[in-house]
C-alpha cells in the first residue's frame, strides 16, 4: 500500500468510510434543499471566498492538530522518501478536507443558488488551491516564525484581493497551486511533525479541586477555544447589522441558538476519552461534573448573548426586559441540552480534531432551539 | 481462617461484539483484605475485566454478582464509593494539579482531604504536586493516580498494570504499598511481571481463554514453579 493510501485510511477509516458518509450527506443535503425550493442569489465571489476560507481553516486545523503527528510518527521512524512523504501527506489531507468538509458547503451553495459548470470548476479549484497553499505556508511558517504572524495578518485581505476580480480567479488559483507544489517539492517532511511546545510549568498552589476552576483553565489555556469564543462575540456584534434589513420578521431571537454554537466547549468529554473514562469511574459525577459544566456553559453563553443584546440595542434599539429574560433562558437551555448530549451521547471514534468540531451532532441543540423559537412565534401569531 | 467474601462474580460473559466474547464463563471470588495478582497474555482480557468491574462497560451478563454478600450492580452508588481504579494509561484531568485532582476525587468519594505527605515522599513526587497534570511525564502522571488510590483507602482497589512507567524506586515503594494494603481492603492488580505479583500478592490468578484457568497461593509456591506452570 502506498503512503497516500496509508495516511488517507488513518484519517478516513479502513474503508474510507468518512468519505462515503460525507459525500452521501452532501448529496442528501443537496437534494433536500433543492427539492424544498429554497433559492438565494449568491454571487460567485461569495462562493469562491467561502470555498477558500473554509478549506484553509479546516486544513490549518488538521495541520496544527495532534492527529497528524500521531500518523506521521511511525512513518518518520523508518527510512522514507522525503518528497513522497510530503506529497502523500498533503494530498491525503487535502482529499480529506475537500471530500469530508468542503463538499458539504458546496452542496448547500449549489442547492440554493443558480450556477454553471465554470463556477463549479472554479470553486473546486479554489478549494484545492486553499489546501495546497495552506500546507505550503504551514511548512514555511515552521521554518520562519516571523512569516507565521505576517501570514496571519495578510492571509484574509490577500484572499479577498485575489477574488475581487472574478475572471482572474482560476488563473490566480492555478498559479498559487503551482507555486505551492513547487515549494512542497523542496520542503522537509519533518516539519509536518510537531512536538508539543515545552513551556516552563506554571505552579498553582491553591488546591481547591473545583471543577468550575478546571473549566475556566480549560478555556483560558486553549487558544483555539478562546478564539472560537471571541469569534462568537464578533458574530454577536455583526448579526444585528445583518438582521436589521428584515423588519417584518422578529429575527432577534433567531440569533440566540446561532450564538450558542460553541463547539469546543460543548465537546469536553467527546474531545478527551481519558477524561470521560475517569469521570465515569468516579462516583457522584452528576453533581460534581454535570452541574459545574452546565453553569460554565450557561455563563459563557450569557456573556456572548449580552454582547449580542447590547449590539442590537445600539444598532437597532427596542430591546425589552423580556428579550433579556429570553436570552438568559436560551443560554441555560442550550447549556443544559449540551451537557445532556455530552453525558449520554458523547461523540466517539473521531479521527481528527476537525472531525470532532464538524460532527453533525453539534447542530442538534441549535436546531431544537430554533424549532422552539418557531413554535413560540407561531403561538404568538 | 478465610476472610469473608468481598466480591463474588459467577459465570460472567463480557463482549465487545456478541459473537466473540472476551471473557466467557468467568468466575472470581475476592476475600476481604487480600492482595490478588492477575496475570495473562496480551489480549487475555485483564483490562476488560478491570473496566467492567469499574462500571465502564455495559456489554456483560452474569449468573450472580455479590458485594459483601449482597447482590449489586457495578454502577450502584454504594459500590462506586467502595472502589477506585487506576487505569494502565490515563491522561485525564489535564488542567488540574495533583493536589486539585486529589481534592476533587476525595470530594467525589465524600471524604475529607486525606494527608498524602507520606505517599508523596515515598513516590518522590514533592516537586510536582502543584504542576498541571498535562505537563507531567507518563511516570509522574501514573504516580498521581496511584497516590490518590492509596490515599482514598477504598474497600476494593483495582490497579491495571500499575508498574508501567514507574522508575525503580517508585516500583519498590509500590510493592510495599500493595503488600500493606490488606489493612485497608482488597487489591486486585494486573501485571505482566511475575516477580512483582509474587512479591506482593496472596494469590495469583491466571486469565486464559476468557476464564481463570489456574490459581496459586503465593506462600506455598515459588515463582519458578509458577513460571513453569504458565508455560504452554
Amino acid at each position: 500500500m502506498n503512503l497516500f493510501n496509508t495516511i488517507l485510511r488513518q484519517l478516513c477509516g479502513a474503508r474510507y468510510e468518512s468519505i462515503s458518509k460525507s459525500l452521501l450527506t452532501a448529496f442528501i443535503l443537496f437534494l433536500a434543499l433543492h427539492t424544498a425550493g429554497i433559492r438565494l442569489t449568491v454571487a460567485p465571489f461569495i462562493l469562491y471566498l467561502a470555498s477558500t476560507l473554509f478549506s484553509v481553516s479546516v486544513m490549518w486545523q488538521i495541520l496544527c492538530g495532534n492527529r497528524l503527528s500521531e500518523i506521521l510518527q511511525g512513518m518518520l521512524a523508518v527510512p522514507f522518501d522525503r518528497k513522497n512523504l510530503v506529497f502523500s501527506a498533503v494530498f491525503a489531507l487535502s482529499g480529506y478536507t475537500l471530500t469530508t468538509k468542503t463538499a458539504i458547503l458546496w452542496s448547500i451553495f449549489f442547492a440554493v443558488s443558480a450556477w454553471n459548470i465554470s463556477e463549479l470548476l472554479t470553486a473546486l479549484l479554489c478549494g484545492v488551491h486553499a489546501c495546497l497553499v495552506s500546507a505550503a505556508v504551514f511548512l514555511l511558517c515552521k521554518k520562519k516564525k516571523l512569516f507565521s504572524s505576517l501570514f496571519r495578518i495578510l492571509c484574509i485581505p490577500g484572499v479577498l484581493f485575489l477574488i475581487r476580480s472574478l475572471k482572474t480567479v482560476p488563473a490566480m488559483a492555478l498559479a498559487g497551486s503551482a507555486g505551492a507544489l513547487l515549494y512542497l517539492s523542496f520542503a522537509d517532511a519533518y516539519r509536518l511533525y510537531h512536538l508539543p511546545v515545552q513551556k516552563k510549568p506554571i505552579r498553582y498552589t491553591k488546591a481547591g479541586g473545583s471543577f468550575l476552576l478546571y473549566l475556566l483553565r480549560y478555556l483560558r489555556r486553549n487558544k483555539n477555544h478562546l478564539l472560537n469564543t471571541a469569534g462568537l462575540c464578533a458574530a454577536a456584534c455583526f448579526l444585528p447589522l445583518l438582521f436589521r434589513s428584515s423588519e417584518e420578521l422578529p429575527l432577534l431571537s433567531f440569533g440566540f441558538p446561532m450564538l450558542c454554537l460553541n463547539t469546543p466547549l460543548c465537546t469536553l468529554l467527546s474531545g478527551s476519552p481519558d477524561l470521560e473514562q475517569s469521570i465515569r469511574a468516579l462516583p457522584g459525577q452528576q453533581k460534581r461534573f454535570c452541574l459545574p459544566y452546565c453553569l460554565f456553559l450557561s455563563a459563557v453563553n450569557c456573556s456572548i448573548l449580552s454582547v449580542y443584546l447590547c449590539a442590537w440595542q445600539i444598532i437597532n434599539g427596542g430591546i425589552h426586559i423580556t428579550d433579556t429574560g429570553c436570552a438568559l433562558l436560551f443560554a441555560i437551555l442550550n447549556a443544559l441540552l449540551s451537557v445532556l448530549l455530552e453525558w449520554f451521547f458523547p461523540i466517539r471514534n473521531w479521527k481528527t480534531e476537525s472531525g470532532l468540531w464538524h460532527h453533525p451532532r453539534k447542530y442538534i441543540v441549535p436546531l431544537l432551539l430554533t424549532a422552539l423559537i418557531v413554535f413560540v412565534e407561531i403561538l404568538k401569531c | 481462617m478465610q476472610n469473608p467474601s468481598l466480591l463474588s462474580i459467577r459465570n460472567m460473559r463480557i463482549w465487545y461484539t456478541p459473537d466473540t466474547p472476551v471473557l466467557n464463563g468467568f468466575s472470581l471470588n475476592l476475600a476481604s483484605n487480600e492482595a490478588v495478582g492477575l496475570i495473562g497474555l496480551n489480549g487475555a482480557g485483564k483490562t476488560t475485566l478491570m473496566r467492567t468491574i469499574a462500571g465502564l462497560l455495559k456489554n456483560f451478563r452474569q449468573e450472580s454478582l455479590l458485594f459483601k454478600g449482597s447482590p449489586f450492580s457495578f454502577r450502584d452508588k454504594d459500590f462506586l464509593k467502595n472502589r477506585y481504579i487506576v487505569f494502565a494509561e490515563d491522561r485525564s484531568f489535564p488542567y488540574f494539579t495533583f493536589r486539585e485532582y486529589l481534592a476533587y476525587a476525595a470530594a467525589s468519594y465524600s471524604m475529607p482531604l486525606p494527608d498524602v505527605s507520606g505517599l508523596v515522599e515515598g513516590f518522590q513526587f514533592e516537586k510536582y504536586t502543584d504542576t498541571l497534570l498535562k505537563e507531567l511525564s507518563t511516570g509522574n502522571l501514573k504516580k498521581v493516580f496511584l497516590i490518590t488510590a492509596f490515599a482514598l483507602h477504598p474497600a476494593l482497589l483495582l490497579l491495571d498494570e500499575p508498574v508501567n512507567g514507574l522508575d525503580f524506586q517508585s516500583t519498590e515503594y509500590l510493592y510495599q504499598l500493595i503488600s500493606g494494603y490488606r489493612q485497608y481492603g482488597t487489591v486486585l492488580f494486573s501485571s505482566h511481571i511475575l516477580e512483582s505479583i509474587c512479591l506482593t500478592s496472596d494469590r495469583i490468578l491466571v486469565l486464559e481463554q476468557g476464564q481463570i484457568t489456574k490459581s496459586f497461593i503465593t506462600k506455598e509456591t515459588k515463582p519458578d514453579s509458577i513460571r513453569e506452570a504458565l508455560r504452554p
